[in-house]
């Protein structure tokens, strides 16, 4: 299993921990809220030792698996009414630092969609009336990927900025888009992909001696893409320490603060809930003892 | 308070509408309407007949979309909710327009139009028209995604 680290940074009133305390104070059927591309829910919650240990979880829509033997064919999985199959995925936050080891579940809720889930969570916690609030950006959390601090050094030891190439994914509508106040005019502008596209962006000083990019607005920009979090494909700022120095490039995706931890499946082929827990806990305590998370 | 672009699209044929009528009784004081307008309110009849119709037939184009890609990602995100309204507000618009007419039509015995009526008239008429070209857009834009 892949966990990736991410910082979170409040945006309105309500921290993470009173947001999530008030989702799992509720009837388990009453936390379903849209997510980036499909409803979800808080699925469980517990908090130990300053940690904050969240599952998230929503319907896996569409084909879905099959069970089979060596010497038997694919079968379908005999299903109750009303029940779907389900993807979940679970994050591990320091309340103190907002560091969080998050699961990375490619079939699952994704962070994006963990962010956008908090945000349609947090406006109904701040307006319960169902009234539409006049500024969204005072709801929901900020949430972005974390860097290997050798990557950061790197960074910040070019003096002199040459390029910036970012590959994003673009997914088109999304239901987030109707409560930012987004028209139907505009969604319809833009192209809506049956899933996901791709668009690339390239920035780059000119040829000529000495010409380089603004330092301040490559900053600006690989924080955009830290906060973007998995929406990134690839992010290469390319750089150097002055004018007699190589030219280096920095990956801002492949120098991510990532591990990958081997759990053993359990009852139904799944990971257990609690091992997903306890191996985010150990990777986030890791990154922390080690000091490659950013004080 | 910043105007957001879904409150700009929601509004705009209804303040446009408000601000063309207020501008005519401006620049006119409402005295540009025929001394005659019964041949006036059987071609605006007509006028407000074909929008009708070519709002139920772009219903039915719709409808033939519900299975596109693009129209399942329109309900996904909320947004099919709204192309409805705009398609039923600019069918209401275009049949307040051909009542009114009507109306005027077969009341206006004398031939004269009292200055509310013409006000009223002037309002309907920018209005469907303006809900008309809304609609048209986003279905132009639709159709074009569909393709």
């Amino acid at each position: 299993m892949k966990v990736y680290a991410y910082k979170i940074a409040q945006r309105g009133p309500r921290s993470i921990t009173a947001l999530l305390d008030w989702l799992s104070a509720r009837p388990i059927q009453n936390r379903t809220f849209p997510g980036r591309s499909a409803d979800m829910r808080l699925e469980s919650l517990e908090k130990r030792d300053g940690l904050i240990m969240a599952d998230f979880a929503a319907p896996r829509l569409g084909h879905g698996p099959g069970k089979m033997a060596p010497a038997v064919p694919v079968s379908a999985i005999a299903m109750e009414a009303g029940h779907s199959f389900a993807e979940d995925t679970a994050f591990v936050l320091d309340e103190a630092t907002g560091y969080m080891a998050f699961q990375y579940n490619h079939a699952g809720p994704r962070m994006a969609s963990v962010r956008d889930y908090l945000f349609s969570a947090d406006r109904a916690a701040g307006m319960p009336d169902g009234r539409k609030p006049e500024n969204p950006d005072a709801f929901g959390f900020g949430i972005g990927a974390v860097l290997k601090p050798e990557a950061y050094a790197r960074l910040r030891r070019f003096g002199i900025f040459r390029a910036v190439e970012v590959e994003l994914s673009v997914p088109g509508a999304l239901a987030v888009d109707l409560d930012e106040g987004r028209s139907l005019g505009s969604v319809l502008s833009a192209p809506l992909p049956k899933g996901v596209e791709t668009m690339t962006i390239k920035l780059q000083s000119t040829a000529k001696k000495g010409s380089h990019l603004s330092p301040e607005g490559v900053w600006g920009i690989a924080d955009d893409i830290v906060k973007l979090g998995s929406a990134v494909k690839s992010a290469v700022i390319t750089g150097k320490v002055d004018d007699h120095s190589r030219q280096e490039e920095v990956d801002m995706v492949a120098e991510r603060i990532s591990t990958d931890v081997r759990l053993t499946l359990g009852n139904g082929m799944r990971y257990d809930r609690l091992d997903r827990w306890e191996a985010l806990r150990k990777a986030l305590v890791n990154w922390r003892e080690t000091g490659m998370l950013p004080v | 308070m910043k105007i957001k672009p879904i409150h700009f699209e929601r509004s705009w044929p209804y303040v446009g509408a408000v601000a063309f009528v207020c501008g005519w009784l401006y620049l006119t004081g409402g005295s540009k309407f025929p001394s005659d307008p019964l041949p006036m309110l059987a071609a605006a009849g007509t006028v407000a007949s074909v929008l009708v119709g070519f709002i139920i037939t772009a219903e039915t184009i719709v409808l033939s979309l519900t299975g596109s890609a693009v129209f399942r990602k329109l309900v996904a995100t909320g947004y099919a909710a709204m192309l409805f309204n705009y398609l039923h507000e600019a069918l209401w618009g275009a049949l307040g327009f051909l009542v009114i007419s009507f109306v005027g039509f077969f009341s206006l015995a004398d031939g004269i139009a009292p200055k509310w009526f013409a006000i009223l008239f002037v309002a309907f008429a920018a209005c469907s028209i303006l809900l008309f070209v809304r609609i048209a857009t986003i279905l132009s834009k639709l159709l074009k995604n569909a393709s």
